[in-house]
Formats: structure tokens, C-alpha cells, sequence
């Protein structure tokens, strides 16, 4: 609303400005026209812009020109406060959006932590059950590319394993974050 | 069949075509930011360069108004005076190319902002040309300016006018500014609906420039002011009727040429 009032005040001035301005262009005008009478020996000549040299011409113009300036004026204001509130509501928007992607990638780093610290677990029982590890340098996404990883059915009903694999399996379907 | 004496006419003091042209441009110059919002196009960037535009209307049309004074006087082989500059009238295609102009340059030149944008206000522009015209006509109308040629038919009007050629004189005449101004209200609404369709986007001022030259170029034949003069049995709006076509012409083929070569 303020940017309204600011502008629409500012047409007002501008309007009744023009109104003067016109005025004095008419005259200017007015003394082209009684110049070229004298040097062309026309003095009976009339005037060149007839109905314009009264008050109620003038009074109309200023009132025309002073509403004029004022819709035309409120108008852009209006228009220029919807465009900075919009601009406002976008900025805000993506800091909302970048936030929430830092969070997101605070998340993924956190889950990608403890796949590690399932990962050492599971290597810690594959150890047991076949004699043997996976290299330490594979990651979530190697197992995922070199399929699922076969364990020992002695650990089938072992309940905190069972937690573990679907938690991989759920890692596994969110691209191994 | 009705009559008006334009001798007599103004409103509240007024000069109708002052009145008129001074109210068709404080519509248009409203009707400009709802245009810039509706595409998204800044407000406070290109409504300063409209209203900086604005005075090219005026020094354009009277321009143009002088030239063909001279050009007359050539013809006539009358001298050229001081009277051939003041006497001239203002034609309406002279600030129509002003503004054009004017406005093309502090759009594509003035600033670094991007084509679409640049396209979009630009578009934005060019609807509200017919509609000023709308209200331009209705003011030469009611001052009796641009008249028809004097025959009595449906539409005439019994119309007494003060010319420079006759002097004050009434008679039937066919109202081609009413015409003219029906026309353009036709012009505004299929710009406008191509505009909110984003049909021909970035191209409407072609769009317009082709429909009114042809408009203009078949109003001309029922005009009966002939103090604006005529070269070789068409009249001056013809003349630039016709250039104007042609130059859209060319350039609409070279640019389809240009978007086919990539």
C-alpha cells in the first residue's frame, strides 16, 4: 500500500504539471503563430489554438490531467509493490529450498555413516561365518554393484542382523545414501 | 443518418482531439503495467521508458507533417515559407515510427536484460498503439479533422466541418475516422487475445503494422481531406502503407529464413 500512496501522489504532481506544462507550450505556441503573422503581414490572423484561452479549458485540463496522473500513477504503484512482493516471496522461497537441501544433505551424510558402521558390522560376521572379508575400500554402492552379499542362514534369526539387512535393502533402494 | 457540427464542439473547454488524445493516452498508459504483470516483464523498468518514448509521438507525427508540406510545396512549385513549417498538420504514421523507434531503442539498446523480457514488453507496447488510435479518431471526429469524402449513404453523416481548403461547409459525408476507429478496436482485441495466448510472441508490432497498413491503405480511398496531398493517384498514408507491408514482408521472410538456418 505504501508504494500505492507514494505513486499516486506522484501522478497527482506530475499530472497538474502537465497541465501547466501544456499551457506554456500553448503559449509558446500562441507567439510562433503571432511571429509568423507579423512577417507574413497577417495580422488579422487568429489564434492558433482556439477554446484553449479560457479558464474553464484550463481548469478541465489541470482536473483531467491531475485524475490522469493520479490512476496512471496509483496504477504503477500498485503494480511495482505486486512485483517486489513477489520478488520477496521468491528470495524467500529458495532460502527455504536451499535449506532444506542442506538439511538433506546433512541427513545423507549422517545415514551414509552409519551404512559404514552396518557395513564393518557385517563384514565382522562374514568374517566369522566364511572365513573371509570384503576388501575394507568397498562402500554401500560397490556391494549394491556386485549384488547382494550371501550370509550365513546361522544368522538368519539373529535379530539385530535381520535390522541391519533391511536397513541395506532400504539404503539399496535410495541409491546407496 | 444523423448530423454534427464540429464548428461549434468541445468538451468543457476543451479542443475534442486534445480531449481525446489525452484521454486514450492516460488508458493505455494504465493498461501498460497490467500488461507488464501479466508477463512478468518489470514495471519499473519499462514503463519509464514508455513515458520517455512518449514525447516521439508528437516530434515524429509533426515531423513527418512538415515534410510533406515541403514535398507539396515542391509539387506545386510553391515556395517554401515560414507558413509551410507552422501550417503543417501532424500525420499519424510519423508518431507512430517515433514511438516505435524511440521505444525500440531504450528497449534492445538501453539495457542488457534478456531477449524474452525485451520481446514480452515490447508486445506489451504494441496492444495499446490501436487502442490510443481508438481514441485519437474519435477525437478528429468531433473536431473535424480526417474526414470522409462528401456521399450520402447509410452510414453518412450530416456533417459541417471547418477545412482548410472549403471553409466552414456541411454535407453528407461517410465518417471514415468513426471507421477507422471501429477498425482499430478490432486490431486491439485480436492483439490482445493473441497476446494473452502467446500466439506470434515477440511479433505482434508485424502483426499490427500488416493489418493496419492494408486497413489504412483501403480507408484511404473513401478520405476526403485531400490537403495532406497525393503522388501519383494514392495519397501519402498509401505510399507509406505500402513501404510499411513490404518492409514487414521482408523482414518476417528473413527471419523465417534465419529460424530455418538455426
Amino acid at each position: 500500500m505504501g508504494k500505492f500512496f507514494k505513486y499516486l501522489f506522484y501522478g497527482l504532481f506530475i499530472g497538474a504539471t502537465i497541465a501547466v506544462a501544456l499551457y506554456a507550450l500553448g503559449f509558446v505556441i500562441e507567439i510562433g503563430n503571432c511571429a509568423c503573422g507579423i512577417l507574413t503581414c497577417d495580422c488579422d490572423r487568429g489564434d492558433a489554438l482556439p477554446f484553449m484561452w479560457s479558464w474553464n479549458s484550463f481548469m478541465t485540463c489541470i482536473a483531467w490531467t491531475t485524475i490522469g496522473g493520479a490512476v496512471i500513477g496509483g496504477i504503477y504503484g500498485a503494480g511495482v509493490g505486486i512485483q517486489e512482493k513477489n520478488a520477496r516471496d521468491a528470495a524467500m522461497n529458495a532460502e527455504a529450498l536451499e535449506k532444506a537441501k542442506k538439511q538433506r544433505e546433512h541427513n545423507a551424510t549422517t545415514l551414509k555413516t552409519e551404512v559404514n558402521a552396518k557395513h564393518t558390522t557385517i563384514h565382522s560376521y562374514q568374517k566369522e561365518a566364511y572365513g573371509y572379508s570384503i576388501p575394507s575400500s568397498y562402500r554401500a554402492t560397490d556391494l549394491q554393484k556386485n549384488g547382494w552379499m550371501k550370509l550365513s542362514n546361522a544368522y538368519d534369526s539373529n535379530l539385530e542382523m535381520q535390522a541391519i539387512i533391511e536397513d541395506i535393502e532400504e539404503d539399496k533402494s535410495n541409491d546407496g545414501m | 443518418m444523423w448530423e454534427f457540427d464540429t464548428t461549434k464542439f468541445n468538451v468543457a473547454g476543451l479542443p475534442p482531439y486534445m480531449f481525446f488524445a489525452g484521454t486514450g493516452l492516460m488508458v493505455v498508459l494504465a493498461l501498460y503495467p497490467f500488461l507488464l504483470l501479466k508477463r512478468n516483464c518489470k514495471i519499473d523498468v519499462f514503463m519509464p521508458r514508455l513515458l520517455c518514448s512518449l514525447p516521439a509521438i508528437f516530434i515524429g507525427a509533426k515531423l513527418l507533417g512538415i515534410v510533406l508540406n515541403i514535398l507539396k510545396c515542391i509539387q506545386n512549385g510553391e515556395s517554401i515559407c515560414i507558413e509551410t513549417f507552422f501550417q503543417s498538420g501532424i500525420i499519424y504514421y510519423g508518431g507512430l515510427i517515433g514511438i516505435i523507434l524511440t521505444f525500440f531503442y531504450l528497449s534492445k539498446y538501453k539495457n542488457n536484460r534478456n531477449p524474452i523480457e525485451i520481446d514480452d514488453s515490447f508486445d506489451s507496447f504494441v496492444i495499446l498503439i490501436p487502442l490510443f488510435h481508438v481514441f485519437g479518431r474519435i477525437g478528429c471526429f468531433l473536431s473535424g479533422c480526417c474526414y470522409g469524402i462528401e456521399r450520402k449513404t447509410y452510414i453518412s453523416v450530416l456533417y459541417t466541418i471547418n477545412s482548410v481548403e472549403n471553409g466552414i461547409s456541411t454535407s453528407w459525408r461517410i465518417p471514415t475516422q468513426l471507421l477507422e476507429a471501429s477498425f482499430e478496436f478490432v486490431v486491439f482485441i485480436l492483439l490482445l487475445l493473441l497476446f494473452l495466448k502467446r500466439i506470434c510472441q515477440g511479433k505482434l508490432l508485424y502483426v499490427y503494422l500488416l493489418v493496419y497498413s492494408v486497413g489504412r491503405f483501403c480507408l484511404e480511398f473513401i478520405r476526403g481531406d485531400t490537403v495532406r496531398g497525393r503522388f501519383f493517384f494514392l495519397s501519402t498514408s498509401q505510399w507509406i502503407s505500402c513501404c510499411l507491408f513490404i518492409y514487414v514482408i521482408i523482414k518476417l521472410v528473413k527471419k523465417k529464413g534465419n529460424e530455418e538456418n538455426g
